[in-house]
C-alpha cells in the first residue's frame, strides 16, 4: 500500500517535543524523510536522477538501491 | 517522567516464591548475592519487563540451535498449575500505575498499563558486564546505525546507506568503462600500428618502406625524409612514383605533426580517419602508371579496329585477335607506323624517299614503344635487346614487317605479365590500408559512444554525489547534540573513575565529519600519552577499555531514557582492581543522583565500597544481601533496615511511609520464617499479591507450626490467640503504600502501630533456648540457626522482642 504522504514539517518541530529539556532524543523520520524526498531538486540534484530517487530510494520495498540502479543504468546506457 | 516504586517477582527464574524489592524516595538499590543466588534474576525480571515479547533475548521465543524459548522463565521447581510474574510498580508523572506481567510460554503481549514503561525504555537500561564492551568494539558505521535506532533514525540510515550502494555501484560502473577505454586504447594502438609508433623510428621506417614499395623506392633512414629527397636514388622512369613519394612524404610529415603530443585514441584514430582518403589517393596514384595508359589506349584501338583490319596491311598476312588489351596499346602504335609504311609502300616509285620515311616513321614507332616499355618498368636491358631487334628488323625494309610485329607481339605479351603482377600486389596493398583505416574508424565510433557514456554516467554520480552530500547534512544535523552529550558524560565518568591512572588517557566519541566520504560513523578514538587518534584497544588496559564501555553505555542510557531514568547494573565491576572498584562505587553514588540505579554485584569489596559510598545519603538507597539460596525458596536476604526502632520512630512520627516501613519489616520476617518452617503460600491472584501473600503466609506458618507449639499456645494463651487475630485482620494496611489510603479506608497510624506491636510480640513468640531468633528447616525440623534446639512457640509472657 502507498504510504500517505505527512506534510512537511520544519526541522524545529522534528524534536520529541516532550523531552525533558527540549533538546531532541528522538527524530520525526517520517517528517524527514519526506522532507528530503521533496528538496533533491532544490538541493541541485539534476530532474532525471531526482524523479528515479523519489520513486525507488525514497519508495518502498528492500531492493530500492537495486531497483535504482536498474533505472539509472537505464539513463548511463541511453536506452530510450 | 516515570519512577520506579517497587518491583516483585513470584515464580520467575530463581525466585520460586515472592519477593519484593522497593525504591523508597525515588531510591536505588544495592545488592548483593553471591553467583547463583538470584542476582540476575532481578535484571531478568527487567528486560522481561519491556520485552516486546515476553521473553529475554537469550532464551528467544522458541527452542532452536542457541535458544530455550520462554519456558525457563518460570522457576523449575513451581508446581504445573502456577504461574510466574513479574509485577511492578511506577509512578508515571503522578500518576501511580501498578501492573503485572505472567511470564507464559504463550506471550500475551505488552500489558497496556505497562506501555508508558515500555515506551520510555528507549534504549536497553539493563547492564551486564559480558555484554558491556561491544559498543565500543563495533566499527564506526554499527555504532552510527545503534544511535540512529535510539534516534528513531533508522529509516534515514538506511537512506545514507543506500545512497552510497548507489554510489559503489556507479563506482563499479566507473571501473568497467575505464577498463573497456584501457582496452581500446591497446586496440586502437595495435590498430594502428606505425601511427601509433610513429615515436620509434625503426617501425616508422618500415612501415614507410612498406607504403613506397610498389614504387620501388626503398629509404634507409628517416633523415631521407627529413633532409628532402633529393637524395634519394629514383630512376627517370619512375616520375610518377617520384610524385607518390612526395605525396607520402607530406603525409607523413603531417601526421608526425599531429601525433606529436599525448597519444590518445583521438589522436590516434582521427588522423587515420583522415588519412584514410590520402591513403587511397595514395594507392591510386601508386597504381596510376603508365600501364594503365597504354591498357586504356589499347582499348579504345580494339574497339576501333577489331574486324576493321583482320590482315596486315603491309604484307597481307592474317593475324588474330588479340588476347589482352595491353596489347592493343603497342598494336595501335604499330598500326600507326603501319600506316605510315602503307603510305610509303603508295609511293612505291620513290623508294628512296619512302626508305627515308619508313626509317623514320619506323624509328618513331620504335621510340614510342620503347618509352611505354620503359614506362611499364620493364627491364632497360631488355628495352635496349628489342629496340636493337626492331632496328635491325626495319632495316630489313617492308618485308621484315611481320617479324617485327611477331616481336612486338612478344613484347606486349611481357608488359601485360608485368601489368598483371603490378596490379595484384598494389591490390592487396590497398584493400588492406582500407580495412584498416575502416577498422580504426569503427574504433573511433566505439570510442565516441563510450565517451557519450561516460558522459551521462558522471552526470549521474554528480547528481548522487549532491543528494548524499544534501542528505548526510540533513541527518547529521540530528546526531551531532545526541554524540556531543553522550560524549561529554562519557569523558567525565571516564575520568572519573580512571583518575588514579599512572598514564591518563584522553577519551573523545566523534561523529564523523558530513563532508568524509563515509560520515555514517561515530569514532571513539583516545589521545594516549601523546599518541592521537588511536583506537582504544590501542593502548588502553583491560580495565580502562571497561570503564570506557561502561561510561558510553551509562551514558547512552541516560541520553535516551530522560523519561525513565533507570539503569540496572549486573556484575559490571569483574574486571577491576581494588582502587577501580572503589572510584567506581564514588562515583556510582555521586555522579548519578538523578538516575535510580539497581547495582547487582557479586562482589564483596565492590560491595562494601558501594556502601560506604552511601551512608551519607542512604535514606534513597536500600541496600540488600542475599545470605543463602534454597532452591525451593528462593533468595534469603539479609536487610540491613529497616529495624524495629526506625519503624517505631516513623510511626511515632507520623511519617507517611510508616506504613510501608511496617509492613517490609513484616515482610522481612514472615518471608524467611515461611522459608524455614516450610510454609509456602500459594498466589491465588497475581494482581494483587501483597495482600495475598501475607495473610496466607501467616496462616501457613501458623498451620506449619502447630506441632512446634502453636496449636497449644493458640488453644490456652488468650494473648497468643488475640495477637494471631489481630495480625489476620492487619493485612489490610500493605494496601497503605499502594492505594489511596483515605479512599480505601485503610488504617490510621494508630492501626498501623498496634498491628506493629502486634507482629513484634507474634514474632517474640517462636523462640529457642539461646534467643536466636533466625531459624533454619533442616532434617524436617525447623531448629535454630546457632544452638540447634528444635523451635518452639513459647507462651506470650515468656516472649520479648530479639535484639
Amino acid at each position: 500500500m502507498k504510504e500517505a504522504e505527512p506534510p512537511l514539517i520544519p526541522p524545529s518541530q522534528h524534536a520529541d517535543a516532550s523531552s525533558a529539556d527540549g533538546t531532541p532524543t528522538q527524530i520525526d523520520a517520517t517528517a524527514v524523510f519526506y522532507e528530503l524526498k521533496n528538496g533533491l531538486q532544490v538541493a541541485g540534484v539534476g530532474e532525471g536522477v531526482a524523479a528515479i530517487m523519489r520513486e525507488t530510494v525514497f519508495g518502498d520495498g528492500t531492493k530500492r538501491w537495486a531497483q535504482t540502479m536498474e533505472r539509472l543504468r537505464s539513463v548511463i546506457e541511453d536506452d530510450s | 517522567m516515570i519512577r520506579l516504586k517497587a518491583v516483585a517477582l513470584d515464580g520467575f527464574r530463581g525466585y520460586p516464591q515472592p519477593a519484593t524489592f522497593e525504591f523508597p524516595k525515588d531510591g536505588s538499590l544495592l545488592l548483593f548475592a553471591r553467583n547463583g543466588h538470584g542476582k540476575s534474576s532481578l535484571s531478568d525480571a527487567f528486560e522481561f519487563l519491556v520485552s516486546r515479547d515476553g521473553t529475554l533475548e537469550r532464551l528467544g521465543l522458541k527452542k532452536g540451535p542457541t535458544t530455550s524459548g520462554r519456558a525457563p522463565l518460570r522457576n523449575s521447581t513451581l508446581p504445573e498449575d502456577h504461574s510466574a510474574f513479574v509485577s511492578v510498580s511506577f509512578e508515571d508523572g503522578q500518576t501511580p500505575v501498578q501492573v503485572v506481567r505472567e511470564a507464559a510460554e504463550t506471550s500475551a503481549g505488552i500489558p497496556e498499563a505497562l506501555q508508558p514503561f515500555v515506551s520510555a525504555a528507549v534504549v536497553p537500561f539493563i547492564v551486564r558486564g559480558p555484554e558491556l564492551r561491544a559498543f565500543v568494539y563495533q566499527t564506526p558505521v554499527q555504532r552510527y546505525d545503534e544511535l540512529a535506532r535510539y534516534l528513531n533514525a533508522s529509516r534515514l540510515s538506511k537512506l545514507q546507506s543506500d545512497v552510497r550502494q548507489i554510489q559503489r555501484e556507479l563506482n563499479k560502473d566507473e571501473r568497467l568503462t575505464a577498463n573497456a577505454m584501457k582496452k581500446l586504447h591497446a586496440e586502437a594502438q595495435a590498430m594502428t600500428g606505425g601511427f601509433a609508433k610513429t615515436c620509434e623510428k625503426t617501425p616508422l621506417l618500415s612501415w614507410l618502406n612498406e607504403k613506397l614499395a610498389p614504387a620501388s623506392i626503398r629509404m634507409n633512414d628517416l633523415s631521407d625524409v627529413d633532409d628532402g629527397y633529393g637524395e634519394l636514388r629514383l630512376s627517370e622512369a619512375n616520375e610518377r612514383s617520384t610524385s607518390a613519394l612526395e605525396f607520402a612524404r607530406t603525409e607523413l610529415s603531417r601526421l608526425l605533426e599531429r601525433i606529436d603530443g599525448t597519444p590518445t585514441v583521438e589522436t590516434w584514430l582521427a588522423p587515420v580517419a583522415e588519412a584514410r582518403g590520402g591513403v587511397v589517393t595514395l594507392g591510386a596514384r601508386i597504381v596510376e602508371t603508365p600501364v594503365s595508359d597504354l591498357m586504356d589506349a589499347a582499348s579504345q584501338y580494339l574497339s576501333d579496329s577489331q574486324n576493321a583490319v583482320s590482315e596486315c596491311p603491309l604484307c597481307g598476312t592474317e593475324y588474330g585477335n588479340t588476347e589482352v588489351g595491353s596489347r592493343e596499346g603497342v598494336v595501335g602504335r604499330i598500326n600507326s607506323a603501319r600506316d605510315a609504311l602503307a603510305g610509303l609502300r603508295s609511293a612505291v616509285e620513290v623508294q628512296k624517299a619512302a626508305e627515308v620515311e619508313l626509317e623514320r616513321l619506323g624509328a618513331e614507332a620504335i621510340s614510342t614503344l620503347v618509352r611505354s616499355l620503359s614506362l611499364a618498368q620493364v627491364d632497360s636491358q631488355r628495352i635496349v635487346d628489342i629496340e636493337s631487334s626492331l632496328r635491325s628488323v626495319l632495316q630489313g625494309g617492308a618485308r621484315h614487317m611481320s617479324v617485327f610485329e611477331e616481336r612486338a607481339t612478344r613484347l606486349i605479351d611481357d608488359l601485360d605479365e608485368v601489368r598483371r603482377s603490378r596490379t595484384a600486389s598494389q591490390g592487396m596493398l590497398y584493400g588492406r590500408l582500407l580495412a584498416h583505416a575502416d577498422a580504426c574508424i569503427n574504433l573511433l565510433e566505439q570510442k565516441r559512444q563510450l565517451d557519450e557514456r561516460v558522459r551521462r554516467r558522471t552526470q549521474v554520480q554528480s547528481d548522487i554525489a549532491i543528494a548524499r552530500k544534501y542528505i548526510d547534512n540533513r541527518v547529521h544535523g540530528f546526531f551531532t547534540d545526541t554524540v556531543d552529550a553522550i560524549s561529554k558524560r562519557t569523558i567525565e565518568f571516564y575520568e572519573a573513575v580512571q583518575k588514579h591512572s599512572r598514564v591518563p588517557a584522553r577519551v573523545s566519541v566523534e561523529l564523523t565529519p558530513a563532508e568524509n566520504e563515509d560520515a555514517r560513523g561515530i569514532e571513539i578514538l583516545i589521545d594516549f600519552d601523546g599518541n592521537p587518534g588511536m583506537k582504544p584497544q590501542a593502548y588502553l588496559s583491560d580495565s580502562q577499555q571497561h570503564t570506557l564501555a561502561l561510561g558510553l553505555r551509562l551514558a547512552i542510557i541516560r541520553h535516551f531514557n530522560r523519561h525513565l531514568p533507570l539503569v540496572v547494573l549486573d556484575d559490571v565491576v569483574t574486571s577491576y582492581d581494588a582502587e577501580t572498584r572503589n572510584t567506581t562505587a564514588k562515583v556510582l553514588t555521586s555522579l548519578f543522583q538523578d538516575v535510580q540505579l539497581i547495582v547487582l554485584t557479586h562482589d564483596d569489596t565492590f560491595w562494601r565500597y558501594m556502601r560506604t559510598g552511601l551512608k551519607p545519603k542512604q535514606a534513597n538507597w536500600k541496600v540488600r544481601r542475599v545470605k543463602n539460596y534454597d532452591l525451593r525458596f528462593g533468595p534469603e536476604f539479609i536487610d540491613t533496615k529497616p529495624d524495629q526502632d526506625i519503624v517505631r520512630d516513623a510511626i511515632k512520627s507520623g511519617d507517611e511511609s510508616a506504613g510501608s516501613q511496617a509492613r517490609r519489616f513484616y515482610e522481612r520476617w514472615l518471608h524467611p520464617m515461611a522459608r524455614a518452617v516450610g510454609a509456602r503460600p500459594l498466589m491465588p491472584n497475581a494482581l494483587d499479591p501483597y495482600e495475598y501473600t501475607n495473610r496466607d503466609l501467616l496462616e501457613s506458618i501458623i498451620t506449619a507450626t502447630a506441632d512446634y507449639g502453636m496449636k497449644p499456645r493458640l488453644k490456652n494463651d488468650a494473648t497468643v490467640r488475640q495477637i494471631v487475630e489481630e495480625l489476620r485482620d492487619s493485612v489490610v494496611f500493605n494496601k497503605s503504600t499502594h492505594g489511596d489510603d483515605s479512599q480505601d479506608g485503610d488504617p490510621s497510624i494508630g492501626d498501623i502501630e498496634d498491628a506493629f506491636e502486634s507482629l513484634l510480640t507474634f514474632i517474640a513468640l517462636f523462640r529457642c533456648g539461646c534467643s536466636e531468633a533466625i531459624f533454619r528447616y533442616a532434617s524436617n525440623e525447623v531448629r535454630c540457626n546457632k544452638c540447634g534446639q528444635r523451635l518452639q512457640v513459647l507462651p506470650s509472657s515468656a516472649t520479648s522482642i530479639p535484639a
